[in-house]
């Protein structure tokens, strides 16, 4: 090392005093002329070696004349390598190589491993970061691949701080800022070129986010030209996968098209009772103008597929399975799932990239989009509650002894008992006759029949949204580029119930049960004072219809100045946003806050971040970055009850975001290194919930604000070559993310909007963040054989990952009376860590060739040694009963890894 | 031009193969009912023979012989006026089990047929009820309760495939007895008293919601109690108002007997309110000499009738004397009934208990048609006296009932006790137990 060391002065010393000429120069670029940035250029057998700058240029100093082999390597790209034949005192200017982008070979096996975005939100996550995926640095690469199953998310954030754009359009839903990689799932092929940017990293085409940002490039003419055609197996959420896509390339008259379709599906996946059902579709159009490309792209991915939960441990324990799903039921012979997600919603992109001139480019992207999302579920009216797990129906509910255990036996075994019993619900929905006066709010109209007392109804949360972003990058000097953005966008989001099934009833009656008990008047139990009574039928309306509107303008620009040891970039940007509620329903609790507009809530914003890269030599280099932001609530923690009312949180306010990180990065020819250490706070987050309050007996709107987060920790990673076939990789996350406030929780009546605690403390400061493993390892090992294979493994390692928390647990009054330091005590308020633990992963990827056909088998295997008692994920249950004050009245519930995993992929081109 | 029909004439060909074979089936038939033909399990024994297992000196017996009941289930918990209970009844009686679930009518709705296998269940006394339960673990101590857990009353409790309407047993006040606790039944015609109208059914808003009795009247003045639940649905509903016909189920609180409604639905209780028979009881046993429209009128002297704590027959009475502060005073005061309507009364009567002692004016007891109720037209209106049983004998305060005296069928009939004294002498009077009736 040292020896190494040496040369590499030795060589700066030569190069500084300018004794030789020799020189190679080049630019390194992608697909989409981009440049590669940070692209290790080699001489092999010698030790020269150099970074390409943020221009993707390079340049090497060759101490004499001669052939050499040139290796150029950056992550996510094919080696590329080639011979050259330098003269004596000659600049040999390579000019442009286009890097190709590793498709089946690495990142395909390995993609196809990770891109199983459903598993993870049936480990407990709505919905899944898009950051990592395809990303071209070890860390991020394998924090998404190996990590990433096991709920790892980077640095803790949440994934409402990741951004992802399509050809510069952001896609996250803006009433929960979240982004749903399931609007183009099963499109693998043609979202595939895509570019992500960890935490602060400057993103030419847009600010970002805390967390980071990926752009995928979507355009027809840059897709591989001819067909591919994908059948996959896996035992994961679906068991096969077809996938077909069509691409022409740039056609001679500067036309590309390019079509798109899949198909993954289950009748069973890896968890019981959950079915797939999720098709694709994309159509891509581009033409190609002087200094214009135009890009239609339409895509759309309807989806079907039943949900899994999870539950408590009492039931995991009795029916010997941690992959227990309290959501499905026998119905005639076959498993009918009560939670069924589906949504459809096409979009539509119109991109227009103008390249102004040789240096200025400006794209922008008209986005259309609209479609159905939803998710079904069992509704009950004066019925018991159906859900086989409910703590009534468990054993350690029952008082004598000899119950218990007939209960235990046959809850074990007896799928009448363990799961939904749909034929009991359609029993009572047969015996429920019932006359209803005044039906429909029309005086003397009496509708009789059997009144459903279960039904299943569609959750709806439909959205439209209308946007345009304009995106400007002109390179002023070869070290000076700025890049600035407009962006504006409409969006509604139609939140709604309709009823799908009356499981043999007659009809529902649109009236609040809770509201019948609690309430004298019968108005007040009445969903829509507009039509009293409603007698609702299968695919009507009921129970709440409301818009949630959101307006937000923003714009935004940065510069980076790149010197000879030093890159500097800053960015700013300002916010507009406006957000409001329309309701259609006159709630009978509500009568004069329900129907029609709400007030608009108005929130101004703002963003400003740099970094600086010190280049100390070619292959050491330090990176700086800090910001400082603040974001607008979403529509989805502003509003207490949006369902009922038009109430908003008091003082609602928006969050402060400050980061700092720093790192080192070593990049030598045959090893890559880095460190990066960082810091993050979040202030003033609210957050809204609705559950049932024991102590106060009522469903209870639960509304908390000032929370404040802070996240530090190191991250490492490590790819070595150890021959020309062997690499070796490592990273680890090392993190420390706690509450730094006691936030405050005012508590509202659901159903009357009384206020039954104003601002009382949570007492959660120094509480660890729940949702991810705060620690984290994954180390592996590559073989690449030039027989056209390789295979590989990796060790994961995952710990430090905490429950999430009822914070109505950490109130003086959940441990009124009771000693401090007691057992009980301590159970009530200390924060529950979820078991870790270690998995392997090993996979084999084979490419073919048969005359004009490429193919491509890979085969992966996750957990390998079926280790099924990783938590993944879990919560406390927000009701406490504050009687008995035993927090195992309603114990916390949990999600585990799955075991053994398979995936076999064969994908064929010509 | 050609590559692109080529092209999406292999992806139509894909698309429709991709259909043919990925087909995730996902619809669902309705399902058939649940429920037992009764081939393989029959009924063994009859209601009453399970009641009269229980010995009267046992509170709890464990059922441990193979014995099948069947039987209609006659209550619904859908109103909320029972809770976790199920009544059911055959031919010959009817009996409440104890299950620990809530919303029992999504299951056994009324009428259901339900065959329930005792073996393993218990007999238990419930304040002087039998009842089929289980029992649960109170910190330590073995109770009767309720049975627990679906997986349990699924192995006693069968639904048939018969499920009829029961009409309830039209049964009168004066035959209610222990044979039809648990029963279904109807009383016709019968109303709510009068002082509890314009009440509602219980008192839910009431923390906790409270539990209210009623009481119903039969057209001979038999009364019955009405208890309701406070979570019931109809609790903040009034009362009817009416006479008719009332459904319910019978049961038992110690030693009253109590009917529990289903629902009001079920009730007919629209038409007029009836007569009750001439029935008036007045003994003070409100500890008021006043109510009921009663009142006292002192014509002379400061002394009055007086409401008497200490004496009475039981204790409780109206007393008139003049011994004030040492000496006798003048007095002349009457104790006058309400205007009585005597007028729907076959055989008007009306008798009292009275005791006396000291020596003076005898008692004198009148009643009157044409007082118009004015204290100054009292003495110009026209009183009968009439005649009295009591005490003959020189000892003090010995009770005697007045006998039956009868009175006009008038509508507006006055019955007045008139106490006079003088300066020099005068009685103490006691009366108690004024019952003025139709003897018929």
């Amino acid at each position: 090392m040292k020896q190494k060391l040496f040369l590499v002065l030795g060589l700066m010393f030569l190069f500084s005093v300018g004794f030789s000429q020799t020189k190679i120069i080049g630019k390194v670029l992608d697909q989409t002329n981009s440049p590669v940035v940070g692209a290790t250029v080699q001489i092999l057998s010698t030790d020269i070696s150099t970074q390409t700058n943020a221009q993707g240029n390079f340049e090497l100093t060759l101490p004499k004349a001669g052939e050499y082999q040139l290796l150029v390597t950056a992550t996510g790209f094919i080696d590329y390598l080639t011979q050259v034949k330098v003269s004596q005192n000659q600049v040999l200017n390579l000019g442009n190589i286009v890097m190709q982008p590793i498709e089946l070979n690495q990142d395909e096996a390995e993609l196809e491993v990770s891109q199983d975005e459903v598993s993870q939100e049936e480990l407990g996550e709505e919905n899944i970061s898009g950051l990592l995926h395809g990303s071209r640095d070890v860390f991020l690469s394998a924090a998404a691949y190996n990590l990433g199953m096991l709920r790892f998310r980077v640095r803790g954030y949440d994934n409402m701080y990741n951004e992802v754009d399509i050809n510069g359009m952001p896609m996250e839903n803006m009433d929960n800022g979240r982004v749903y990689w399931s609007l183009w799932g099963g499109l693998n092929n043609v979202t595939r070129y895509r570019t992500s940017y960890l935490g602060l990293e400057r993103n030419d085409l847009t600010f970002g986010n805390i967390a980071g940002s990926t752009n995928i490039d979507m355009f027809p003419s840059k897709f591989r030209k001819g067909y591919n055609v994908t059948y996959s197996l896996t035992n994961r959420t679906y068991r096969q996968r077809l996938m077909f896509t069509y691409s022409t390339g740039l056609l001679p008259n500067n036309w590309a098209f390019t079509v798109s379709a899949s198909h993954r599906w289950s009748q069973e996946g890896y968890i019981p009772g959950t079915f797939y059902d999720a098709w694709a579709y994309y159509i891509g159009v581009e033409k190609q103008l002087k200094r214009h490309s135009i890009v239609m792209n339409l895509f759309g991915a309807p989806i079907r597929r039943g949900k899994a939960g999870a539950t408590v441990q009492e039931v995991y324990d009795l029916v010997g399975s941690h992959y227990y799903n309290p959501y499905w039921g026998w119905q005639n012979g076959r498993k009918r799932n009560s939670r069924i997600a589906h949504s459809h919603i096409p979009v539509l992109l119109l991109t227009d990239v103008w390249n102004i001139d040789d240096n200025t480019k400006l794209t922008t992207t008209l986005s259309l989009r609209g479609g159905v999302n939803g998710a079904t579920a069992l509704n009950w009216y004066n019925a018991p509650d159906p859900r086989p797990d409910y703590y009534r129906y468990l054993p350690s509910y029952m008082t004598n002894e000899e119950s218990a255990q007939i209960v235990a036996d046959l809850f074990a075994t007896d799928s009448s008992y363990n799961q939904i019993n749909w034929s009991r619900l359609y029993d009572a929905n047969r015996s429920s006759y019932e006359v209803i006066e005044n039906a429909n709010g029309i005086a003397g109209n009496t509708v009789e029949g059997y009144r459903a007392q279960y039904i299943v109804e569609d959750r709806r949360y439909d959205q439209r949204e209308v946007a345009l972003a304009s995106i400007l990058n002109k390179t002023i000097k070869d070290n000076l580029k700025v890049d600035g953005g407009f962006l504006a966008r409409y969006y509604v989001t139609k939140d709604f119930k309709k009823l799908v099934d009356l499981l043999g009833a007659d009809y529902w009656v649109d009236v609040d049960k809770y509201a019948e008990r609690d309430f004298g008047s019968p108005d007040s139990a009445q969903n829509d004072l507009q039509i009293p009574n409603h007698i609702i039928k299968q695919g009507d309306v009921f129970g709440y219809k409301y818009d949630a509107i959101i307006v937000n303008s923003r714009t935004w620009a940065q510069a980076l100045w790149s010197l000879p040891h030093v890159d500097l970039y800053g960015a700013g940007y300002l916010s507009y946003t406006s957000f409001w509620r329309y309701g259609y329903m006159k709630n009978g609790r509500f009568p004069n806050n329900s129907l029609g507009k709400s007030k608009v809530n108005n929130f101004f914003n703002y963003g400003v971040k740099f970094g600086v890269t010190g280049k100390i030599t070619g292959r050491h280099y330090v990176v700086v970055h800090a910001a400082y932001m603040t974001e607008a609530p979403t529509f989805m923690n502003s509003f207490v009850s949006p369902r009922t009312r038009n109430d908003v949180v008091d003082n609602l306010k928006s969050e402060k975001i400050m980061s700092v990180d720093g790192g080192y990065y070593l990049r030598a020819p045959r090893l890559k290194f880095n460190v990066t250490l960082y810091y993050t706070e979040f202030k003033d987050r609210t957050k809204v919930r609705s559950f049932y309050h024991d102590g106060y007996r009522a469903f209870v709107n639960y509304v908390l604000t000032g929370i404040n987060t802070a996240h530090q920790g190191i991250e490492l990673a490590m790819e070595a070559k150890i021959s020309s076939a062997l690499t070796a990789t490592a990273v680890g996350s090392f993190g420390y993310y706690r509450y730094t406030s006691r936030p405050l929780v005012t508590i509202t009546v659901d159903n009357s909007s009384e206020v039954l605690a104003k601002d009382k403390e949570v007492y959660v400061k120094g509480f660890l963040v729940p949702g991810t493993p705060q620690t984290a390892a994954s180390a592996g090992l590559r073989y690449n054989s030039a027989h056209y294979w390789f295979a590989g493994f990796n060790v994961n390692y995952v710990e430090d990952n905490y429950l999430d928390f009822n914070p109505e647990r950490r109130t003086p009054e959940a441990v009124a009376y009771i000693l401090p330091g007691t057992e009980q005590w301590n159970e009530i308020i200390m924060e529950q860590k979820l078991k870790g633990g270690v998995t392997a992963d090993a996979y084999f990827v084979k490419s073919i060739k048969f005359r004009q056909y490429l193919a491509y088998l890979s085969i992966s295997v996750n957990n390998i040694f079926n280790n099924q008692n990783i938590q993944t994920g879990g919560y406390e249950q927000l009701r406490f009963d504050t009687q008995t004050q035993d927090p195992n009245k309603f114990p916390p519930k949990y999600y585990y890894y799955y075991g053994r995993q398979y995936f076999i992929n064969l994908s064929i081109r010509f | 031009m050609k590559t692109i029909i080529k092209s999406l004439s292999i992806l139509f060909l894909v698309v429709i193969g991709l259909s043919l074979n990925s087909c995730v089936k996902q619809h669902f038939d309705v399902p058939p009912s649940n429920c037992d033909t009764l081939d393989t399990i029959k009924p063994n024994i009859t209601i009453k023979q399970l009641k009269q297992m229980l010995p009267l000196s046992v509170d709890t017996l464990k059922i441990e012989d193979n014995l099948v009941i069947c039987g209609n289930v006659i209550s619904t918990d859908r109103y909320g006026n029972f809770y976790k209970e199920l009544v059911i009844q055959d031919s010959t009686a009817g009996i409440s089990i104890l299950l620990d679930q809530t919303y029992l009518y999504t299951m056994y709705p009324q009428g259901q047929r339900i065959v329930v296998r005792l073996k393993g269940l218990y007999l238990g006394r419930s304040h002087g009820v039998i009842k089929l339960g289980s029992t649960y673990d109170d910190n330590g101590v073995t109770r009767f309760g309720r049975i627990q857990g679906q997986e349990v009353i699924d192995q006693h409790i069968i639904k048939t495939c018969q499920n009829q309407d029961v009409e309830p047993i039209l049964i009168t006040m004066d035959q209610i007895n222990d044979d039809l606790l648990y029963r279904y039944v109807k009383l016709n015609p019968v109303e709510f008293v009068d002082d509890e109208l314009g009440t509602t059914w219980a008192n839910p808003y009431a923390d906790p919601p409270q539990a209210v009795n009623h009481h119903l009247v039969d057209t001979n003045g038999n009364e019955i109690i009405v208890r309701t639940s406070g979570y019931a649905s109809f609790a903040a509903e009034q009362i009817p108002e009416g006479s008719g016909e009332f459904v319910g189920i019978l049961g038992k609180y110690n030693t009253d007997y109590q009917l529990y409604v289903n629902t009001p639905k079920e009730l007919d209780m629209t038409h007029d309110r009836f007569q009750l028979p001439l029935n008036i009881m007045k003994d003070f046993s409100d500890g008021s000499l006043t109510s009921g429209g009663w009142q006292n009128i002192a014509l002379e002297g400061s002394v009055n009738w007086t409401y008497q704590s200490q004496y009475g027959n039981p204790p409780g009475c109206a007393v008139a004397k003049n011994y004030v502060g040492g000496s006798h005073v003048q007095a002349d005061v009457w104790f006058i009934s309400p205007a009585l309507d005597l007028t729907q009364a076959q055989n008007p009567v009306f008798n009292f208990d009275n005791a006396h002692g000291y020596s003076g004016d005898w008692l004198r007891v009148y009643y009157c048609t044409n007082w118009d109720g004015t204290q100054g037209n009292l003495l110009s209106a026209n009183w009968t006296l009439v005649q009295f049983n009591s005490d003959s004998s020189n000892t003090f305060w010995v009770w005697k009932n007045s006998g039956d005296i009868a009175l006009p069928k008038e509508q507006t009939v006055y019955i007045a006790f008139r106490y006079t004294g003088s300066t020099t002498d005068g009685m103490t009077w006691e009366i108690d137990n004024i019952h003025i009736f139709d003897k018929k």
